[in-house]
């Protein structure tokens, strides 16, 4: 078996910056900016100003103004995930090869039907010859590997190869319209049972009348990009990754990819292929090796003339 | 400015993350509450009655955010998300209404947030079954 001496580089890395630290340090200015904001208004002089702009603007507008904020977070998200799905990046070319070790299709989890635009283009995960390591650790903040028992020193590195999936396009596509339509529809029915409702009889009623605007205008934009995500579903067919010749790519598929290495945040900081642009089956891993999980100690040896281009020094 | 601010949440653990949001939530509320109706004079239970509420409130979105847009698994986030929402925002509701520092309310929330949620993170951890 041509195991190497070199070990992967799979855990040696230990921060792993997830998207959330961005989003709550959004929280965090915004509301800080909003607080400093409010903290400066309430000094007496502008708070006669603030009073009197209230006393016009009344409770409907209030909760009007709440029920756009809540729809517009949704709104946002949905829009949000539609840039981070349908844009390709201009980034470096890369050639690996492999073993298919686990195949992720685009609606994957009881979670991507209940909320459809979180779908994701069908991925690869490959668990890749050792001469292509130095691509998966380049610059990564994390490095996928199989998990080996201790002390067999046969564990591998695995990259992830996503591929595009216009159906994924037009499902965010889809769900973003109906976060739209669902939004403007949850502004007026949040509005109208915050006002009519609950009402702003009392200083706690009113801040809870705000409340309820808010997230029925949230919940609205969120069941409406549920269904627009659901039709466009319904309204088409799923279909296997494959090949440049169309062939189907199974689990055990020995296979070259070519396509653009990111660094991705959501695959917790790890290098990915987005998107592949080609790639090529090489026939199937046999049945002799071990294949829960791969090895690349038998991928270098049964796989050893892959498709990627040689540099002859 | 975000890289530097996501770089000081990164040093957070995920219950300091939650506190904090919570917290902000229930803070900037009573802030801009006591903004547009100009002093607040809260009885306790209108204090309890808006803790619950805003409690509620920022853990359905805490629930929206950390299950759909962050992956992690319901299971894992529910019930302690609640019980760090409800504490945080009913320890930010009566320091509050305690100080009677509406304007500030707001960066006491983040503060009490960040606080007790880190708390709740040593004590999981001090609770936990050892190896």
């Amino acid at each position: 078996m041509a195991c190497i001496e070199r070990v992967p580089r799979c855990g040696e890395i230990t921060i792993t910056e997830e998207p959330i630290n961005e989003f709550m340090g959004w929280v965090g200015i915004l509301f800080s900016l909003i607080g400093i904001l409010s903290t400066i208004l309430g000094y007496e002089a502008a708070a006669k100003v603030v009073a009197a702009i209230v006393g016009v603007i009344g409770i409907w507008a209030g909760a009007i103004i709440a029920g756009v904020i809540g729809a517009g977070i949704i709104i946002t998200v949905v829009y949000l995930y539609h840039k981070d799905r349908c844009t390709s990046r201009d980034t470096p070319l890369v050639c690996i090869a492999g073993v298919v070790q686990n195949i992720v299709q685009e609606l994957s989890g009881a979670l991507e039907y209940i909320f459809p635009f979180t779908a994701m283009h069908d991925r690869i995960d490959l668990v890749v010859k050792s001469n292509y390591w130095d691509i998966v650790e380049n610059n990564a903040k994390k490095v996928f590997c199989t998990e080996e028992p201790a002390g067999t020193f046969r564990t591998s590195e695995i990259m992830r190869c996503y591929y595009y999936t216009p159906r994924v396009c037009s499902i965010v596509s889809g769900a973003l319209v109906g976060a739209v339509i669902g939004g403007i529809a949850g502004v007026a029915l949040g509005a109208a049972v915050a006002v009519l409702l609950i009402g702003c009889s009392t200083i706690v009623l009113c801040l809870i009348a705000i409340l309820v605007a808010l997230v029925i205008a949230a919940a609205v934009a969120l069941l409406g990009a549920a269904a627009g995500g659901l039709i466009v579903v319904a309204s088409s067919d799923n279909a296997d990754p494959s090949d440049d010749s169309g062939t189907t790519i199974g689990i055990g598929s020995l296979i070259t990819v070519n396509g653009n290495i990111l660094t991705r945040e959501y695959d917790e900081g790890a290098n990915v292929i987005w998107w592949v642009t080609n790639s090529s089956l090489s026939g199937m891993a046999p049945d002799g090796i071990a294949n829960n999980p791969f090895s690349y100690c038998d991928i270098n040896d049964i796989f050893a003339m892959d498709a990627c281009p040689r540099i002859i020094e | 400015m975000i890289t530097f601010v996501a770089s000081l949440m990164s040093r957070l653990s995920l219950c300091a993350k939650v506190g904090f949001f919570a917290g902000a939530i229930a803070g900037l509320a009573l802030s801009l509450t006591d903004l547009f109706y100009g002093g607040i004079v809260l009885t306790n239970q209108d204090a309890v009655h808006l803790s619950l509420a805003l409690a509620i409130f920022s853990w359905l979105f805490l629930l929206f955010f950390l299950g759909v847009v962050f992956r992690y698994s319901f299971q894992s986030f529910v019930l302690p998300t609640l019980f760090n929402s409800l504490l945080t925002t009913f320890v930010t509701v009566f320091i509050v209404k305690y100080l009677d520092a509406f304007p500030l309310a707001w960066l006491l929330g983040m503060i009490i947030g960040i606080l007790i949620g880190s708390l709740l993170c040593r004590i999981q951890y001090l609770l936990k079954p050892k190896k």
